[in-house]
């Protein structure tokens, strides 16, 4: 019996760690967070009157920490107990968290379980209200052998079935069934079960699991109900399971028993058939099955203009899923139908969608007849049902209605006056008398504004080169000044003040531009120097020995082929920084 | 002869697109005069059939040229009429577009906050004060104002360090500082509203908010999601057939595409 309950938890635990999106949950996706939290109550230990079992499952990045005392049944804190962390695969940041739960015991019916909350990485998420039932404990599965250990040959069995019609049409529903057959406590290690997917299919639901015994054995059934969508044919791949028997001791700690054990279900092709196009009524939508239809007031047969008549119109038959209310235009010269339009309520084989109605004018005598088509599958044809007109009697607002009498203010204008009645004030400010301008853009109020920003940076780096360019042709023509004045001095007579004076001024600038002096104010009084500065002196210094003295010539001849050598002699020593 | 006719057909289209933009003063001033008639009409149907003169005139503007970075006025005049012929869910949603073109105009606000008192719809609580008054140019600017002012102020930042750069002086320097600390925040601004801030919408049909992206799913409250209502859109699903919204009441879930239009 214990193994028997620690294998159907062992792969109900399993199963909910499928990557298969669940209804019972609420995905809580924030930019890159996933966290799911779902619970529900242990039906196998949902007895009268006994604390309710239950487990609650959280899938969250492993970085993002469950509070365990953060658990919340409504708004009243829950005791939750740490069962175990499972991981989806190693290189998924993703881990699934168990915590098991008790509340009180409630007498046997149908109860719902409210959303349980719970805080992780932070932020707190609630999974979505169940509901489960409380019923009289059932027959336990058959004990397994010697009921200590597994019995001698250990078998696991899957099997997998499409429940309902075949072949199916658009709209028709279906279920896909797994079935585990198994006689001990397993460890599934492997489950592919692309039936569940239901790719090409619309799933309807949650999964259904239910657990029975047949023939010796236990049986775990997963089944999930899908609606077919579009024609096709539709091919599944064989469903694999492997898994290994294992012994739980008291201190329950598992011993696996080898080989593994697999079980594989061949593949499944379902097929969908479109609706045959021959013989397709004007008013069918969708409708398969057999079905009859029938129409009734649920109101008073006599209304006043615009005053909502209900009628009822209850479609019977086994398929119900694919009824539709059907077209009702043929109504709508005659009454104003409501903006939303009704749901059917299915109850006892019966679909009932409630329409109402308000008649346009006091001219309308009857609700007409009601068109309702449907394909038969089995007769392989379609059929149509009229539901017969219902007489009704239309007054206008000043005829009173005995038995309905509305207490209400005010009263509602016939449509034919309604138009010629005084309008209500004006309740808000009134319009602008537009220009062209209000029509387009904003002058540079788009995002070609943004344009300013590199024409801004060219700008400013434009200008910056410039500046650099304008120093370098400064300091340029600063060079030429001291060849300006040496050029002078050429020029004027070779014994002229001038031409001493122009030379004087041409080499002292020459050595400052170069960066022989500090300042073109006059050269260093020490006469040792060997260097260009001291070649400078001493030739100037002949020069005036030569003027002062009388001593040597002084003309163009013998002093300029030694001034332009050294003059050119500077030039080439240092250059501009 | 040839050149003749080269000559009209170069010609023709520029003498159509002179006449057609000579044609709009005459459209705007004729829808005004239609909505200043409904407004004086004596009856019901003198006034439907003026707005909705009106209400069409205005909304081939609509299509015709580009008002989001407008005056936000002809979306303000849209809105009017809608709310005239009672249709207030759509009055809501052009008074959400005109409201981000001309974020201080107090009849908007009005006309607004009567709209959605038809709908029973509780008005949006102000933004924070310490968060508004820091803040104050992005919401008090519309969209074409900041990028407008981004504009003037790049401008002076660029002539305060064009001349810092010529004349290197202290008070030059501060000055093309401040006006690079304004010109940062205004991108900030102009960022988060192009890059961070929420798509938001308008459920113009009451409609049903689902736990999934299809209508077998069940809903996530017995009460349909009332039309008028603003929704942030966090998701497009299904091929753009679903959207997944939250409410104004905080609850997540799934709408159908066609119920909500986009501010």
């Amino acid at each position: 019996m214990m193994n028997f309950i620690q294998s159907v938890i062992t792969i109900c635990a399993l199963l909910v760690t499928l990557p298969i999106p669940s209804e019972c949950a609420l995905w809580n996706s924030d930019e890159g967070e996933n966290v799911k939290v779902t619970a529900e109550i242990d039906l196998y230990t949902a007895l009268p009157n006994q604390p309710l079992k239950g487990t609650i499952t959280i899938t969250h990045d492993v970085k993002a920490e469950v509070n365990e005392n953060s658990f919340k049944l409504e708004k009243s804190p829950l005791k939750a107990e740490f069962v175990k962390n499972v991981k989806i695969s190693p290189q998924d940041p993703l881990t699934i968290s168990i915590y098991s739960f008790e509340i009180p015991g409630q007498p046997q019916g149908l109860y719902v379980l409210p959303e349980i909350s719970v805080e992780v990485g932070g932020k707190v998420y609630s999974s979505i209200p169940t509901s489960y039932e409380v019923r009289k404990a059932i027959s336990p599965p058959l004990p397994l052998p010697n009921n200590k250990g597994p019995p001698s040959s250990v078998s696991l069995t899957l099997k997998a079935a499409v429940d309902g019609p075949s072949p199916l049409y658009p709209g028709q529903r279906a279920w896909m069934v797994y079935r585990y057959y198994f006689n001990a406590s397993v460890e599934l290690v492997t489950e592919k079960l692309p039936l569940l997917e239901a790719t090409g299919f619309q799933k309807i639901g949650d999964k259904r699991i239910k657990n029975y015994s047949e023939g010796g054995l236990n049986v775990l059934e997963v089944a999930q109900e899908i609606q077919a969508i579009s024609p096709g044919e539709f091919k599944f791949p064989p469903s694999i399971v492997e898994g290994y028997a294992y012994q739980e001791n008291e201190l329950k700690q598992r011993t696996y028993l080898k080989p593994k054990l697999k079980s594989e279900a061949p593949g499944i092709t379902i097929t969908v058939v479109p609706f045959p196009e021959s013989g397709k009524p004007a008013s069918f939508n969708g409708a398969v099955g057999q079905f009859t239809l029938t129409t009734s007031l649920l109101t008073s047969a006599t209304a006043t203009v615009d005053e909502a008549i209900k009628l009822a119109v209850d479609i019977s038959g086994a398929d119900l899923a694919t009824v539709k209310l059907p077209e009702l235009n043929n109504l709508k010269s005659f009454f104003r139908l409501s903006d939303l339009p009704p749901i059917g309520e299915v109850k006892e084989g019966t679909k009932r969608f409630v329409v109402e109605l308000s008649p346009l004018s006091t001219t309308v005598k009857a609700i007409p007849s009601i068109e309702f088509s449907y394909f038969d599958p089995i007769g392989n044809r379609y059929s149509t049902l009229h539901s017969p007109p219902i007489p009704i009697t239309v007054k206008s607002d000043k005829e009173k209605v005995p038995e309905k009498q509305t207490p209400a203010l005010i009263r509602p204008i016939p449509r034919q006056e309604q138009a010629a009645a005084e309008p209500a004030p004006i309740q808000i400010e009134g319009n602008y008398l537009l220009k062209m301008s209000d029509l387009q853009p904003l002058p540079f109020g788009t995002w070609s504004s943004f344009w300013i920003i590199p024409g801004g940076i060219l700008v400013l780096a434009a200008q910056f080169f410039l500046k650099q360019e304008m120093l370098k042709k400064k300091q340029t023509a600063t060079a030429k000044r001291s060849e300006d004045l040496f050029n002078e001095a050429l020029q004027a007579p070779a014994s002229s003040a001038a031409f001493f004076q122009l030379l004087n001024q041409a080499f002292l600038l020459r050595l400052t531009e170069t960066g022989h002096l500090a300042a073109p104010n006059g050269l260093p009084e020490d006469r040792s120097r060997d260097d260009i500065v001291g070649e400078v002196r001493a030739f100037l210094d002949r020069i005036e020995e030569k003027r002062f003295t009388g001593r040597g010539e002084v003309s163009h001849e013998t002093i300029i082929p030694e001034a332009k050598e050294l003059f050119r002699k500077i030039s080439s020593k240092k250059e501009l920084p | 002869m040839v050149r003749m006719w080269i000559w009209i057909l170069l010609l023709f289209p520029m003498c159509e697109a002179a006449s057609l933009e000579k044609n709009i003063p005459t459209v705007l001033q004729e829808a005004y005069d239609s909505y200043a008639q409904g407004e004086v009409a004596k009856t019901l149907s003198e006034r439907k059939e003026a707005f909705n003169r009106a209400l069409n005139l205005y909304t081939e503007m609509e299509k015709k040229y580009d008002a989001e970075y407008s005056s936000g006025r002809l979306y303000y005049d849209i809105a009017n009429t809608y709310f005239q012929l009672e249709e207030y869910s759509w009055a809501v949603l052009y008074y959400y577009r005109a409201q981000k073109l001309m974020p201080r105009e107090e009849k908007l606000k009005h006309n607004l906050t009567t709209t959605q008192a038809k709908l029973g719809i509780e008005p949006e609580p102000d933004l924070a004060a310490v968060f508004h008054l820091l803040l104050f140019f992005h919401s008090y600017l519309s969209l074409p104002e900041r990028l407008q002012l981004f504009l003037l102020v790049s401008l002076c930042s660029i002539a305060a360090l064009s001349a810092y750069l010529w004349r290197p002086q202290r008070w030059l320097k501060i000055t093309a500082v401040v006006f690079l600390i304004a010109t940062t925040l205004l991108v900030l601004s102009l960022a988060y509203t192009r890059y961070l801030s929420p798509i938001e919408g308008v459920l113009i049909q009451s409609t049903n908010l689902y736990r999934g992206a299809g209508e077998q799913y069940a809903p996530v409250s017995e009460q349909p999601t009332l039309s008028g209502n603003k929704l942030t859109i966090v998701e497009v699903l299904s091929d753009g057939k679903w959207l997944k919204v939250i409410t104004p009441l905080g609850e997540l879930g799934y709408i159908p595409y066609a119920a909500v239009r986009i501010i």
